[in-house]
């Protein structure tokens, strides 16, 4: 491989592992919400 | 108003978003766009278009999804309904309908071939039998027939089918969140092991031709030249926009069961990349690379001169894996087992918007709605099947599979920034956020994505012969006038470069006249989807 190809190569991966990491692990990191009737009757009211 | 699906984890939310964007074309198509455009250098307007198309465009999805779902509706017409007072506004979303069906029908069969291949990899077929020569009979090819009644492809296009209706049946949480925690990990396992595999061949091993590095060369080695050329930038935006399943629909649905007050920007990030590495990273080092220790670098370039990888995935990756010994049904079905899972994600997340409409509009239950979903698919599927010769397949593939999805996206990027309101939009994406989503994406939203889709949108309506816009430009100043490309939409639209005849002198038909009644085909099911959405608003009179 030429060296322009190892940098393409090893930027790009680094980029998009570094984002792809950091966000799913922050994912992980924050439990999950679920909706409730109370929550969709108070934004139905809050746009009305 | 329904509340009753729930994603029983966040995780689990984000795998099956990014199982529904990972597919087939992140192991087969994207290879092969960056070795044809550019090599590295393809990644540079790829990344631009991931920030300046793809990641808006997901934000905008979720938050049309979610604000839908508050309002207790899951598929996209009724999000449509709810984001403005216009009538009209819902009829854009009979495009959620329309495309997540008809792509189900044909992706299916393509997902049934991954499942035979894996079948038939460990049983040793492509031991005895070249898959050039397997494939034409799998398909019940026959020479000069427009039909072809496969009777093993068809049972496995059924199974297949069955397995999407049997999961999608489940529900939400048991069914496609689990599908998506099972599926997703081991798709990046096989992917893994054959990467690593496939980059420690080395020239001394039986059959290697040349180095694996040359095949990772022809991928990533920039050619600088390539940033200049339209094409280039076409290709990269055209694969960002297919890659993340944009313009579909399922986004919304998937979206539309998550809460008022939940995070939807870290989720929509979070799905996005995990696509891009699933496809940069392990899609980008897999397929050339070992093809090319096999076949040498002049076969593969010339096998991936369509753009595609297909022919290298289906047709010679089987032969290639019997160097490997003990390992090559293995090595086969764990190829194959992961193009499955990307496929069966993504599947799911076609079927799910379909049976969301059911449940919402009919009120009918899960089992109802997924056998509904089954049967439609079924229908159109054999359609695909049995006229597979006569271009059936490559109709459903282009129309919808292609054209509609940019369309959709241009309206729904259109409809949020000036109809909803990029204020309300704006506050949408950003309530309840994890992270912090730069101002600039809400200028980004209202004024560059939408100049991006529309200029994709003409590209593909008018791209000239080769893909050369400057000789195209030359052309139309000097009176030649346009030379339009066959697979631009307008070549295609009027059969460019091949004769538009029915049928031929001895009376029998042509493959053009298969076409057209495909073309009829969707046409009348679009009509027919918009009728039915007509009539089931017209029940519920003002509410929204």
């Amino acid at each position: 491989m030429t060296v322009a190809a190892w940098i393409m190569l090893m930027v790009t991966w680094s980029i998009i592992s570094y984002f792809t990491f950091k966000f799913f692990l922050k994912v992980l990191k924050t439990p999950h919400a679920l909706k409730t009737e109370e929550q969709i009757e108070e934004h139905i009211e809050e746009e009305q | 108003m329904s509340a009753k699906e729930q994603w029983a984890t966040r995780v689990g939310l984000v795998l099956a978003m990014a199982g529904n964007a990972v597919g087939l074309g992140n192991f087969l198509r994207f290879p092969a766009q960056a070795a044809q455009n550019g090599g590295g250098t393809f990644l540079i307007p790829y990344l631009i278009s991931f920030a300046l198309m793809g990641i808006p465009l997901l934000w905008v999805e979720w938050a049309i999804g979610r604000h839908g779902g508050i309002y207790g509706h899951h598929s996209t017409p009724g999000m449509f309904h709810v984001m403005g007072d216009k009538g009209w506004l819902k009829y854009i979303g009979v495009f959620g309908i329309f495309t997540n069906l008809t792509i189900a029908a044909y992706y299916c069969y393509i997902e049934s071939w991954t499942l035979s291949y894996v079948f038939h990899s460990l049983i040793g077929t492509f031991a005895q039998t070249e898959p050039k020569v397997f494939f034409p009979n799998y398909l019940g090819e026959t020479a000069d027939s427009l039909f072809a009644f496969p009777l093993e492809a068809g049972c496995w296009f059924l199974l297949t089918l069955a397995l999407n209706i049997w999961i999608l049946s489940k529900g939400l949480a048991k069914g496609i969140e689990m599908a998506a925690k099972i599926g997703m990990p081991l798709l990046v396992i096989f992917a893994a092991v054959l990467v690593v595999r496939g980059l420690m061949l080395d020239a001394g091993d039986p059959g290697v031709v040349q180095s694996p590095l040359d095949g990772l060369n022809f991928v990533w080695n920039p050619k600088l030249e390539g940033l200049t050329q339209p094409t280039t930038w076409l290709a990269a935006a055209g694969q960002i926009f297919f890659t993340l399943s944009l313009g579909m629909g399922a986004i919304h649905c998937y979206a539309s069961y998550v809460s008022k007050r939940s995070d939807i920007a870290l989720n929509a990030a979070s799905a996005g990349w995990m696509n891009e590495f699933v496809e940069v990273v392990l899609g980008g080092s897999l397929l050339i690379p070992i093809a090319t220790a096999y076949m040498g670098l002049a076969a593969v370039q010339s096998a991936t001169a369509g753009g595609g990888g297909f022919s290298l995935g289906f047709l010679s990756l089987p032969t290639l894996f019997n160097n490997w010994g003990w390992f090559a049904p293995i090595a086969g079905a764990l190829w194959f087992g992961l193009l499955f899972f990307a496929g069966i994600t993504s599947s799911l997340a076609m079927g799910q918007p379909i049976m969301a409409y059911f449940q919402d509009e009919h009120q009918m239950n899960r089992r109802n709605s997924a056998l509904i979903f089954g049967a439609s698919t079924m229908i159109l599927g054999l359609f695909c099947v049995w006229l597979y010769p006569g271009g059936a397949f490559d109709e459903f593939d282009f129309w919808s599979g292609t054209f509609s999805l940019v369309i959709f996206a241009l309206l729904e990027v259109f409809i949020f920034s000036y109809v909803f309101g990029i204020d309300k939009g704006w506050k949408e994406i950003t309530r309840g956020a994890d992270i912090h989503v730069p101002r600039i994406f809400r200028f980004i939203i209202k004024y560059v994505t939408p100049v991006f889709i529309l200029v994709v949108f003409i590209g593909a309506l008018i791209q000239p012969a080769e893909g050369n816009w400057a000789q195209a430009f030359r052309s139309l100043f000097s009176g030649d006038g346009w030379p339009l490309a066959a697979n631009s939409v307008i070549g295609k639209l009027f059969h460019v470069g091949v004769d538009s005849a029915w049928f031929t002198p001895e009376g029998r038909g042509t493959k053009v006249l298969v076409q057209d009644m495909t073309r009829l085909l969707l046409f009348s099911l679009f009509a027919g989807i918009a009728v039915m959405v007509y009539f089931d608003f017209r029940k519920k009179g003002g509410s929204r």
